[in-house]
């Protein structure tokens, strides 16, 4: 046991470095002198980038916050028509990556798209809608998209609660309202700003939505530093202001989920029926959540499957289809595969050795989720072009030729920036199925003659299955939704659909994006399945 | 009762996808200040009958008024806020971003700040809260969350509190001691109040009355006496008398049994197939080598013991036998010979 638990250390740590690598190499260009180009930067468009960003992370988090906060409260409490289907339907936004709800709401509202153009028809010329590239347009696609995370940690928030608290106060004297604001939000607020906090790790990673409606953030600055203008010190820097918002939105989010715990449900199961909210208040909350389930998924679905059709038959289906099926399934696969044997790794160690070190080492590594993909590409870029120049030194010593960027031009690359950015996506699942395995089951099956091997084999595996399954559908389909990463690390040549959506919508081509873009969306559905799942057991073993 | 305070009148209640109603036809009426134990097993109806009561369930037939306004009556529904009801949950339900003092303050936002203190104080002293005003409710001992739950209850000043399983959430010793706290409290405040609870000695020691129910209706409301003496159903003896059966015909002069004839049923058809309830303490066993029965189980309870003895039909009764130091105790296999002491038991047609 004692050599095991050492191999798994020092596994463990490895895995822990690897890891944590690009995101400290992103750090080092803090103190590295600095390019004319982020003088440049600084002057002009640095403030801003920082302020577009910093509105954008106000004005998501704000209304993504109010639509998550009441449509939980409403599907919590209340009983309106739809409310049953609604309960796990509002969850489907997730499965639709910003990009993409992005790119069709432009096309949707852009000068000459459909909707303006019936506006114009029907109503006259002087009648305008307005602008759907501004910061409101950004805000509230970006919101339709994301405010399942709120929703999600809201309505499991206010059933912890327990229907006890709104019952006690109802008996107090307090109309419904009054509960909400005077019970409901103070004892949700820690699970609605964690769900605050999600949403906008989400945002700040985007890069497709941004760029499509031309609003300039951290993110896609990077990018147009990077290979607009080939400075890789500016672009570290960019980095590095952007992994100071993403640091903090962690931080953030830690001190809430540890208040979380304060509020403690001990309800036992009463049979009772929610109250409904009956005639045209029923109906008003009906309206209000079918209007974000439709913005958030069924118009966009719609819309990408209706043009995806048009596609077809125009036959405008980008050609090479399914070689970017091929290639996504490939990364995807390899990637997923990849993140879950080293979270698994990790995730023994956690369990067998109680190190500080060692915890902390997994911590840093379960940073990836929150730090956007560009910050990672360019942490991995920056990482591996070191290597290479040290092993092309190495082999000009010995005489022989260098062999150029074998680590950063292939797909050794993208495989590290899926490893990085989605291990910790793997860990969760892979280590709260460990805490089911007590160490006494360990025990108890070498008493009855099991040696370590068939400890693994008969008792481990088994019980981890069903979390080993989850985490590989969970990266698998991140992997596949990815962009900003892939866009700036991908081996010359190899498009994947993330890549073909994005090139298709910079060309504002809407009808060549949508069967891309559909086929995302699609795989985006597993997970949110597995996930409703996930819940559904986890209440029923509570 | 002139002074009716509150009255049900033919509730009833099924939940959706339950195939028996959980409340069905329950009426009954209580006057201001009187408490009731609502007692029964588990899922009998008396949890929901509290919370038709205070409104958070709607009943699908049936009246309620209280304090002589109809809250409940065909279209007529009052949300729990306009009720003015106390409501004490099981697991108390304080909020627990509040302090104590807040959470007694809770139900009186509509108060100026002096009378909002003033009410505040006056709960808190009531349920011996004194100095536990800046504890929050993970920092109170379970007794003392049981009393926070009271105080902000009874701080509205409404006239009628409802209490489901109140002190089902602690400890034996504790619940003893605050089973006669909170009846004092309530007498003392002067409030009606209705409290579920299934178990009969907590029911009998709160309440002024006791309404046993089963099965989502209410079999029988009195006094415990009243019970005791005069039980309407089996169910009722069993339940609330610890009471065996004994099968019986009736005869010209009484019930012929396996004990012997057992006086009363005169009302009853001679033939009439009936079931004599027999009280344990009043059921004597003597050991006797051609006894009827034989002793099969003893169970030592402090100051008696519970015998149960099998009849050669295969019957089995309940004894209770007080212990004292001059008789020794009977031995499990003993013949024994049965005399049942009580001149008028219960008598149920079968």
């Amino acid at each position: 046991m004692v050599r095991r638990s050492r191999a798994l250390g020092v596994g463990a740590w490895l895995t822990a470095a690897v890891v944590a690598l690009p995101v400290l190499s992103v750090a080092l260009n803090l103190t590295s002198p600095r390019g004319e180009v982020w003088r440049h930067l600084a002057d002009t468009i640095l403030w801003e980038l920082l302020s577009n960003t910093f509105w954008l992370l106000v004005g998501v988090g704000s209304l993504a916050g109010v639509i998550g906060t009441v449509s939980a409260w409403l599907v919590a409490t209340r009983r309106f028509p739809g409310r049953d289907v609604f309960e796990w339907a509002l969850v489907l936004p997730l499965a639709v990556p910003t990009y993409v709800i992005g790119f069709v709401f432009v096309a949707l509202f852009e000068y000459a798209g459909p909707v303006p153009t019936f506006f114009r028809e029907t109503l006259g010329i002087g009648w305008r809608l307005p602008n759907a590239r501004s910061y409101g347009g950004v805000v509230l696609v970006m919101s339709l998209v994301v405010y399942p995370y709120v929703y999600l940690l809201a309505l499991t928030a206010f059933r912890e609660l327990g229907a006890n608290f709104t019952e006690a106060a109802r008996s107090l004297g307090c109309r419904p309202v009054a509960v909400f604001r005077r019970v409901g939000l103070p004892l949700a607020r820690p699970a609605i700003a964690t769900g605050v906090a999600l949403a906008l790790m989400e945002t700040l990673a985007d890069f497709g939505t941004v760029s499509v409606f031309g609003y300039r953030t951290l993110t896609t600055a990077i990018y147009r530093v990077w290979f607009g203008m080939f400075d890789r010190v500016a672009a570290g820097q960019l980095a590095v202001v952007l992994m100071l918002f993403a640091l903090i939105l962690v931080t953030l989010e830690q001190r809430a989920r540890g208040r979380m715990r304060f509020v403690q449900a001990h309800g036992r199961n009463v049979a009772r029926t929610l109250p409904p909210l009956t005639g045209l208040r029923g109906w008003a909350a009906t309206a209000f959540v079918s209007g974000v389930l439709a913005a958030g998924f069924l118009v966009p679905t719609g819309v990408l499957a209706f043009w995806s059709l048009r596609a077809a038959e125009a036959s405008l289906l980008p050609g090479n289809f399914p070689e970017l099926l091929r290639n996504t399934l490939a990364l995807a696969a390899s990637a997923c595969l990849l993140a879950v044997a080293a979270a698994t790794v990790l995730a023994y160690a956690a369990r067998s050795t109680r190190s500080r070190a060692l915890s902390f080492g997994t911590r840093i590594a379960s940073l990836g989720y929150a730090i956007p993909g560009s910050v990672i590409a360019v942490g991995v870029l920056l990482t591996l072009a070191r290597i290479d120049g040290i092993i092309n030194t190495a082999l000009g010593w010995f005489g022989g030729f260098g062999v150029g960027l074998i680590l950063t031009g292939s797909a050794f690359g993208l495989l590290f920036a899926y490893l990085v950015r989605f291990i910790s996506v793997a860990f969760f699942p892979v280590e709260s199925g460990l805490t089911r395995i007590s160490g006494s089951m360990d025990e108890s099956a070498r008493s009855l003659g099991a040696g370590p091997a068939r400890v693994l084999g008969r008792v481990h595996l088994p019980l981890l299955r069903g979390s080993l399954l989850t985490a590989l559908i969970l990266v698998f389909v991140d992997v596949m939704k990815e962009m900003p990463a892939t866009m700036l690390i991908r081996p010359f040549g190899v498009d994947t659909l993330a890549v073909e959506v994005w090139q298709r919508t910079a060309e504002s081509m809407w009808t060549e994006a949508s069967a891309p873009a559909l086929s995302i969306v699609a795989a985006g559905i597993l997970p949110v399945i597995v996930l409703t799942r996930l819940r559904g057991t986890n209440e029923a073993r509570l | 009762m002139s002074d009716v305070f509150l009255s049900l009148d033919g509730l009833n209640k099924t939940f959706e996808g339950s195939p028996a109603p959980a409340v069905s036809e329950v009426s009954f009426s209580m006057p201001k200040g009187e408490i009731l134990a609502l007692l029964g097993p588990s899922g009998c109806g008396k949890t929901t009958t509290l919370r038709l009561i205070a409104g958070f369930e709607s009943p699908d037939r049936g009246t309620i008024s209280i304090g002589g306004r109809i809250v409940q009556s065909g279209d007529v529904e009052f949300p729990p806020e306009e009720r003015g009801v106390g409501f004490v949950f099981q697991d108390y339900a304080l909020f627990p971003h509040l302090d104590t003092r807040r959470n007694v303050e809770f139900g009186l936002s509509r108060l100026t700040l002096d009378d909002r203190r003033r009410r505040t104080r006056e709960a808190m002293d009531l349920c011996g809260l004194e100095g536990m005003e800046s504890r929050f409710p993970h920092e109170l001992s379970g007794g003392q969350q049981q009393r926070t739950a009271l105080a902000r209850a009874l701080a509205p000043g409404y006239e009628l509190l409802l209490l489901d399983e109140p002190l089902s959430n602690l400890d034996a010793a504790l619940r003893t001691s605050l089973c006669k706290e909170l009846r004092r409290i309530l007498k003392h405040a002067g409030r009606a109040a209705i409290v579920v609870t299934h178990d009969r000695e907590e029911a009998f020691q709160i309440a002024d009355r006791v309404a046993v129910m089963r099965n989502g209706g209410l079999e029988q409301v009195g006094s415990a006496r009243e019970l005791h003496d005069r039980p309407v159903s089996r169910f009722v003896a069993e339940f609330v008398l610890d009471a065996t059966f004994l099968a019986g015909v009736v005869a010209r002069q009484g019930v012929v049994t396996e004990i012997g004839p057992i006086p009363g049923a005169d009302s009853l058809a001679a033939g009439t197939k009936v079931v004599v309830a027999v009280r344990p303490q009043q059921l004597e066993l003597t050991p006797s080598p051609d006894g009827a029965g034989v002793v099969v189980e003893r169970v030592f309870r402090g100051s008696h013991e519970r015998y149960r003895v099998r009849l050669p039909s295969g019957t089995e009764l309940s004894s209770f036998r007080t212990i004292r130091t001059d008789a020794s105790s009977l031995d499990v296999g003993a013949p024994v010979a049965l005399k049942l002491t009580d001149p008028a038991p219960p008598i149920f047609v079968e």
